[in-house]
């Protein structure tokens, strides 16, 4: 048979397929040599040239027709079958789910159902059963059901998942008969694509539920979708520079360019900052190279959760392959392909705050004695909706983060269809399309509501006239501008996906003049356009909107009304959120929540409620929070715990390690035995010579030598270290002791500074909680800084951004000057200057790290005191007070 | 009788391809290909991608495989129908679930197994030494 070898479709293609090589072989281009195909001719030839190659054996060249024509198989052939076990024997699957969805019904709503819920769940099913899709809804109800059955918390979303059914299934725990159904509109006899229903499970027990799907179905025919890892910029940049022969530091450089806050492409002006000359030619390649290999697949790495499960076995559809973690497989397609197929997938999302939920719900069982549930928690408070409004929020689910809690003064949430609209309009597509300041005007009543017929006000009532969710977006479509059910949904799958970005625009044409055929003045059906232009990749499904809302609700119920709760809840399912631990702290503090010391007696791995304290069960803070300490040495401390430890050797006889309890001493957790953070760390010291073995049990040398007076540790010490061995210190805001300093140098506190008159220009200085520069906000980076009495918000625009990077990256405590600006309840500072104060924090400690450097360097001093060396390795290093404040958290 | 080009690495074949296979299908029916396959090395993850453009370009595509195998030659292996495909499937499930993630582990034997409905060719080596023959068994039909 002729072949040409096919490499590349294009020669100009042999570079990067060189570079490739190189990177496969970790060569660079100069010392490759014959691992490099000897020339360029691996491309996608033309037949004829081809033919002209192979004109002595003309039986070759036949013979690629001759297996081309043999072979009859077309992908489009392979059909997928729906699992068929789930339907009992004798009963056909619409049946049987008429007869759970039913049975469901009645659970919820009693014997005598409203007609309006039998006819909608009628006409469900009835849709259900022409698309032949009842057994996607059995198993998707299955799994459901089987971890409902294990106490885990879930919950449904997407377009199918709003329906009446759904509901009676126990997919979803919002009531569709209150809100609008969103089901049947969309869900039209056009679009042959199978439901789309995403679950998501508490995350730390999501694995269980994803194992019960392999146990049910059958590893060999329940697989996990990869999601194909492309190559981004910064690896492509890596890839191409080392093998291309740029060196370490070169390459180091320009992938650090494209890092996290940086923007996205290389342009010239950036090269040159980095020191390089952007017209070099081998340089000029290697940017050019790594523009091609920007996007190729890198591996197959493991989806967020979806699932194919068939009837038949699966390997006789695509390849299945073992998946990185333990006990998964997973197939060579991954969505898209899926999709492309007509394959049915299901999704088993993990969520963060459906286990800080459940945990929240434990607590306030064994605490408050209170038996909540998603679905039982007290609906439509208004004290719940006061707490939006005033931005009270860190820590709940989606109103947490800085553009939220600017934004809900002003949108002043009323009910739970105002938190549905408040968590899809503040995000960066509406925000984009400009879709806020109006909605937010109208809501005001500052702007008139109007509608240009009463058709639009159908659909754009619920909003106030401003298109919001992909829903709107495609009934819109449909009714005003003549698109037909498939169309809208391509219109939807287009602002769904991002890659199909920019293809928003080709309906453009098509929208503008249906409407205007339709009697809508052009102005009108511009404006329309350009919202759902802006909707662009992060369009949001009403449908996600509403099974948010609901655990936004829910969380918020919780913080409001048992903050001991919530904050022990949240803590405890770290990493999650916008907020660092401190933050999660001191907030419940603020809210009246008493706070205890971590304690090798008191304290478990997690977070605990403690007895009663005012309103709230006082809070002790949990072993986990001690960096460095194990999982299983907070074990040893805390199963034993009959009655309390007195002296420091009963933990090493317990197994604690003695590096866990350097850990602990570090971290101050041994007041309850009378020991202060250094007087602890002299004690763990000794215990290395602890008798042990036969001897175990008697006092130890040490306790014969006479007892050390140490120096005394001052508060703005403890706090420090707390910072640096715990990453939070309930003891005092480090800035309560730079205070004095700070008011010499006129900077203000947050609070006066949420007081003075709008325009005021000022001086604040406090600790970088996050520095967010969104893609959507034109190079401006929004920054929250904390100091002792609150945080406050700072705007950073482009220049000055640029101006003050590296003030802003790297220091500890930052100083900033600006204009205050007071608008609608809240408070900004347009930022103009920018300091380090980092040299301020060294003034907190007496230095004894410096001394300890000098002390160690001199062996004079290892003579007079044989112990220094020892005492000081165990005290924090100077490398670790140099950063004792948390990173910030940087992210576009 | 015209030619068609039937040994085409994507950059499926991680590191080795230096091309898309979206791109390499959209080339092939430019240049007025009426078929093209697709042979990635022990894998089919690239193989939907190239059909859905196959599709929308009006050519036939052909999913097929290079073989890499542990103990011969590598073959490349294009199946005729539906149960040759699922076989062919079937084998590679088999050299993936012996070995860790990217890899995959086949032998001449197991080719023999899931043959049926398939079929080869044999890619020669890089030199032609003494030792390279023909496998008895594997005949291109």
């Amino acid at each position: 048979m002729a072949t040409n070898n096919v490499h590349y479709h294009d020669p100009s293609r042999r570079e990067l397929q060189d570079v490739l090589t190189c990177v496969r072989a970790k060569r660079t281009i100069f010392n490759a040599g014959y691992l490099l195909h000897q020339n360029a001719e691996r491309y996608l030839k033309e037949a004829k040239e081809m033919e002209r190659l192979f004109h002595a054996y003309p039986e070759a060249i036949a013979n690629t027709q001759k297996i081309a024509d043999a072979c009859h198989f077309d992908l489009k052939s392979l059909q997928y079958e729906y699992p068929d076990e789930l339907v009992p024997e004798g009963m056909t699957a619409d049946d049987y789910l008429a007869e759970v969805t039913f049975k469901g019904a009645h659970e919820f709503f009693g014997e005598k159902l409203a007609p309006k819920l039998e006819k909608q769940l009628l006409f469900e099913l009835d849709f259900v059963k022409r698309r032949g899709h009842a057994k996607y809804f059995l198993t998707v109800h299955d799994y459901v059901a089987w971890a409902r059955s294990q106490k885990i918390l879930c919950q449904g979303r997407g377009s199918a998942a709003n329906s009446a059914m759904c509901y009676c299934l126990g997919i979803t725990p919002v009531n569709p008969m209150k809100y609008r159904l969103l089901f049947s509109r969309f869900m039209s006899d056009d679009r042959p694509e199978p439901p789309d229903i995403d679950v998501d499970f508490e995350h730390e027990r999501r694995e269980e539920v994803m194992q019960y799907v392999f146990r049910r179905f059958g590893r060999d025919r329940a697989a996990i979708l990869p999601t194909v890892t492309v190559l981004q910029s910064k690896g492509a940049i890596q890839d191409v520079g080392r093998a291309m022969g740029l060196q370490v530091d070169t390459v180091k450089k320009l992938s650090k360019a494209f890092g996290e806050l940086a923007d996205e492409h290389i342009d010239e002006e950036t090269i040159i900052k980095l020191g390089l000359n952007p017209k070099e030619r081998h340089l000029r390649k290697v940017i050019q190279l790594t523009g091609q290999l920007i996007g190729f697949p890198r591996q197959l790495g493991q989806h967020t959760g979806g699932f194919v499960i068939t009837q038949g076995k699966l390997s006789d559809l695509c390849p299945v392959f073992h998946a990185r973690m333990i006990n998964r497989t997973n197939i060579e397609w991954n969505k898209d392909d899926i999709d492309a197929l007509g394959f049915m997938k299901v999704d088993l999302l993990s969520l963060g705050m459906l286990t800080a939920i459940r945990k929240a719900f434990d607590l306030a069982k064994k605490h408050h004695g209170l038996d909540l549930t998603l679905a039982n928690i007290p609906q439509d408070d208004p004290k719940v909706f006061e707490m939006v409004t005033a931005a009270d929020t860190a820590g709940t689910f989606q109103v947490e983060s800085r553009a939220q809690m600017v934004m809900a003064p002003q949108l002043r949430p009323k009910n739970f269809y105002d938190l549905a609209i408040q968590v899809a309009l503040v995000r960066p597509g509406p925000i984009q399309g400009d879709m806020v300041h109006p909605y937010i005007k109208r809501r005001q009543g500052l702007e008139p509501v109007t509608y240009e017929s009463d058709e639009i006000k159908a659909i754009l009532e619920r909003t106030l006239g401003i298109p919001l969710f992909q829903e709107q977006a495609m009934e819109l479509a449909i009714v005003a501008a003549g698109f037909t059910p498939t169309e809208a949904d391509l219109l939807r799958r287009s602002m769904a996906t991002f890659k199909f970005n920019g293809l928003v625009s080709k309906f453009e044409h098509k929208l503008i003049g249906g409407m205007t055929a339709r009697g809508y003045s052009r102005e009108f059906a511009e404006r329309i356009f350009k919202q759902l232009e802006g909707f662009g990749s992060y369009g949001f499904p009403e449908s996600h909107a509403i099974s948010f809302a609901h655990l936004v609700y829910v969380s918020c119920w919780i913080k409001c009304y048992y903050p001991d709760v919530f904050a022990a809840a949240i803590l405890n399912s770290q990493p999650m959120g916008f907020y660092q631990p401190a933050q999660l702290v001191s907030d419940a503090y603020k809210h009246g929540v008493s706070l205890r010391n971590i304690d090798i007696n008191h304290s478990e791995w997690d977070y605990t409620l403690e007895e009663t304290k005012g309103k709230f069960c006082a809070l002790r803070l949990g072993l986990r929070q001690v960096k460095g300490l194990r999982e299983e040495d907070s074990h040893f401390l805390t199963a034993p715990r009959t009655q309390a430890f007195t002296r420091m050797e009963q933990l090493a006889e317990a197994g604690v390690s003695q590096a866990g309890i350097v850990l602990l001493a570090k971290a101050d957790a041994f007041r309850s035995i009378g020991l202060d953070r250094r007087q602890a760390l002299w004690e763990a010291e000794a215990l290395k010579d602890r008798p042990i073995g036969l001897f175990a049990g008697q006092a130890s040398n040490s306790a014969f030598e006479p007892q050390l007076q140490l120096p005394f540790m001052q508060l703005s010490e403890h706090v420090l270290q707390d910072y640096a061995t715990t990453g939070l210190s309930i003891k005092a805001h480090p800035l309560r002791f730079l205070r004095p300093q700070l008011q010499k140098l006129r900077a203000l506190t947050t609070r006066q500074v949420k007081g003075v008159a709008n325009g005021t220009y000022v001086r604040l200085a406090g600790i970088m909680l996050f520095c967010q520069r969104p893609g959507t906000a034109k190079g401006v980076c929004f920054i929250t800084l904390e100091d002792e009495d609150d945080t406050c918000n700072l705007v950073v625009f482009k220049q000055n951004f640029k101006k003050f990077t590296k003030e802003i990256l790297y220091s500890d405590v930052l100083c900033v000057e600006g204009r205050v600006q007071q608008e609608g309840g809240s408070t900004h500072l347009i930022v103009t200057r920018c300091y380090d104060y980092s040299r301020l924090v060294g003034q907190l400690t007496q230095d004894k790290a410096a001394e300890a450097r000098q002390l160690k360097n001199s062996t004079a001093a290892k003579k007079v005191d044989p112990y220094a060396d020892a005492y000081f390795e165990n005290t924090l290093s100077a490398e670790d007070l140099k950063k004792p404040f948390p990173k910030s958290r940087n992210f576009r | 009788m015209s030619y068609e080009e039937l040994q085409v690495t994507s950059n499926f074949s991680f590191r080795l391809g230096g091309s898309h296979p979206e791109e390499l299908v959209d080339t092939a029916a430019d240049l007025g290909y009426t078929a093209i396959a697709l042979t990635d090395r022990n894998t089919f993850a690239g193989v939907v991608r190239a059909y859905v453009v196959a599709k929308d370009r009006g050519i036939k595509f052909i999913p097929a495989v290079r073989l890499d195998l542990l103990d011969g030659p590598s073959l490349l292996a294009y199946p005729t129908d539906q149960a040759a495909y699922s076989r062919l499937s079937g084998l590679l499930t088999l050299g993936n679930l012996r070995a860790e993630k990217e890899k995959c582990f086949l032998h001449k034997q197991d080719v023999y197994e899931y043959a049926e409905g398939s079929i080869f060719v044999i890619i020669p080596p890089e030199k032609i030494t003494a030792d390279f023959e023909l496998p008895k068994k594997l005949k291109t039909r």
